[in-house]
């Protein structure tokens, strides 16, 4: 019948596209980054550029702030929108159940009322912005929205409305507790569609990591510390200060050519060196390109920096000669392949020099260290420098000593979340070395910044990034009993000098940011200061 | 029957419904008799008013003559207390 089929067409107008149906705002409310389903779980992308690099302690703290302030800044549909004061007509039910890696689970469990409230509000918001001919916009029937909007939007809308209202008030059980960007609704979205469409009321599972508790393996035990820090036998002050001096002169030196001899130790020839592996079977002979090099600048002075033995090998070689002997390497040799290995060397002179050094007096102290005027002027300037840089390095060492010990009687369930965040922020860390160093064009950057390589490196380093956690945390946690305090003018006057650094850089810079990373370098300052007065710390040259 | 194009869903005609009042457009050459003859014969109801009118043109300046008639004309038929026509649609489920 005519008016049968005609009026078909007045059912199918939700696919008309002449009405305006807010459908952007479900969709783009769906991509809320707090309401991530276990399915579709998107990979956060490389917080790049790093300049606003945070430390994940601070991340912790940040976190004492009501959850629900972090949730609120999400962005939410207007029709959706719902805050922690927003009172549900019923309760919802949560329980709690604790997991392994510092995770807690919340089941929560939404009332019908709940459900049928949220539904209406959704109604609402779609009756306000649905154009459609014929009634004004807030005064078209249930029905005919349904029929325009379609059922199954609608229940969308519903679903996520109901997750926006009560996950505020599931989530107010691990106030203070939760870790940022850590919520995750582990039920799948269309599991809790069916469900709401067949129960009308709703119940799905949240995953949140929590900020993990510090475990001393013994209570106190970082108040009595024994530390045994090694420090290279490099850094000792007097030794560093002779080579420096060497240096100094050697640099004041003129190169001439050798022409009349052989080498001699105290020369610097450029070789080109190449080596193969000795094997009966000359099918299976190798060569060797670890050991390869063309043009070696090899200074006869600086022998302990190349293979043991091979500057006696090569001793009276003639410019424009080329000499081939056997070495093995010795077991003790960093390449661990190499080990053990006996190969054929065959080293060419190209270019045979000697040095010819102006004599070491005091008419060459000003060249040798500006402003000194006699020998011994230099000597203590350098040795004076040499001895702040042996300061320095001593105190990284025993820094580094305290940190590695600390992380050893700690004991702590760290959470997912917590370890890709500090992985990350080490990667864009060495990212921003590398470009820093590197000009990297946006093909490698793209290739160095995709997930792919992120996860390969939190692989790698797993063990280092686990370290670097228990330190920091093992530091805030020896702040926080020890009630060590750090002054406010400090505080400012690190703040200012942050800034100042932003500002010559013409950087861009959030000062609260700035604020909180320099409380966190100031309080682990702090620790490591108070640990080193109350730690037993012996020093061992190696 | 064919005068009949489709029925109208809009604000007012849903408030009509309650006076057992139904709308639809129907052909321009349809008149009123033709109409209630047919809807009676096919609905078995007794219409007791027929009212019809054309909707104003939309004030578009398309050509150099402005606007034009409708090609179409919305009834608005009434009938007697105690008759109905049943929904032509079925609700989707």
């Amino acid at each position: 019948m005519e008016v049968c089929v005609n009026s078909t067409k007045i059912l199918n107008l939700n696919q008309n596209t002449r009405f305006f149906v807010p459908r952007n705002s479900i969709s783009h409310s769906l991509k809320n980054p707090i309401l991530q389903f276990n399915s579709n779980v998107q990979k956060r992308p490389l917080n790049y550029p790093l300049n606003q690099r945070s430390c994940f302690s601070r991340q912790i703290r940040s976190l004492q702030r009501p959850i629900s302030s972090r949730i609120k800044a999400a962005p939410a549909s207007s029709a959706t929108s719902g805050s922690e004061t927003d009172k549900l007509p019923a309760d919802i039910m949560v329980t709690e159940t604790q997991e392994p890696n510092s995770r807690v689970r919340l089941s929560v469990e939404v009332p019908a009322a709940v459900g049928e409230d949220c539904y209406k509000r959704v109604l609402k918001e779609f009756m306000k912005q649905a154009k459609i001919p014929g009634f004004r916009p807030g005064k078209i029937p249930e029905s005919i929205l349904l029929n325009y909007v379609g059922e199954e939007s609608v229940q969308k809308a519903t679903v996520e409305s109901i997750l926006k209202r009560t996950l505020p008030h599931a989530m107010s059980t691990v106030t203070g507790r939760a870790l940022r960007d850590s919520v995750r609704i582990i039920t799948k979205f269309s599991d809790m569609e069916k469900s709401y469409s067949s129960l009308s009321s709703l119940s799905y599972d949240v995953i949140v990591d929590v900020a993990p508790e510090v475990k001393w393996i013994s209570e106190n035990g970082y108040k009595s510390m024994k530390i045994v820090v090694e420090i290279d036998h490099d850094i000792e002050a007097e030794k560093a200060c002779e080579q420096e001096i060497k240096r100094r002169h050697k640099s004041l030196g003129t190169l001439k050519i050798v022409t009349d001899r052989g080498l001699q130790v105290g020369d610097l020839a450029v070789l080109d060196i190449s080596a193969t592996t000795i094997d009966q079977d000359e099918s299976k002979v190798q060569k060797v390109p670890a050991a390869e090099s063309k043009g070696f600048q090899f200074d006869t002075e600086d022998d302990d920096k190349v293979l043991p033995g091979f500057l006696d090998s090569i001793i009276g070689i003639r410019q424009g000669k080329t000499k081939s002997f056997p070495y093995v390497f010795p077991e003790t040799w960093q390449q661990e392949t190499l080990r053990g290995v006996e190969a054929q060397f065959t080293v060419e002179c190209k270019e045979l020099f000697y040095r010819d050094l102006p004599e070491l007096n005091d008419s060459i102290a000003d060249k040798l260290f500006p402003g000194c005027t006699d020998l011994n002027q230099v000597k203590e300037s350098l040795l004076q420098k040499c001895q702040e840089m042996e300061q320095a390095a001593k105190d990284q060492a025993t820094d580094t000593a305290i940190l590695d010990q600390l992380c050893k009687m700690v004991e702590i369930d760290i959470p997912q979340s917590l370890f890709e965040e500090q992985g990350r922020q080490l990667y864009g860390a060495r990212l921003l070395e590398i470009q820093a160093n590197v000009k990297l064009n946006e093909q490698q950057l793209a290739t160095l910044s995709s997930p792919k390589a992120v996860n390969e490196f939190l692989e790698n380093q797993r063990e280092n990034i686990i370290n670097l956690i228990k330190q920091n945390l093992a530091v805030g946690d020896i702040f926080k009993r020890e009630n060590l305090q750090f002054s406010t003018e400090e505080l400012v006057k690190e703040v200012q000098n942050s800034v100042a650094e932003f500002k010559r850089h013409k950087q861009e810079y959030d000062e609260e940011r700035v604020r909180e990373q320099v409380q966190d370098v100031l309080e682990g300052a702090r620790v490591l200061e108070w640990l080193k007065e109350h730690a037993d710390i012996q020093y061992v040259t190696r | 029957m064919d005068g009949i194009k489709y029925v109208v869903v809009t604000e007012k005609s849903i408030r009509l419904l309650v006076k057992n009042q139904y709308t639809s457009n129907v052909e321009s050459g349809s008149t009123k008799a033709e109409i209630k003859h047919w809807v009676e014969l096919l609905f078995g109801v007794k219409v007791i008013a027929m009212n019809s009118h054309r909707l104003p043109e939309k004030g578009r300046r398309m050509r150099p003559i402005m606007g034009h008639t409708m090609h179409y004309r919305r009834m608005i038929i009434t009938l007697q207390s105690g008759y109905s026509i049943p929904p032509l649609r079925t609700k989707r489920t």
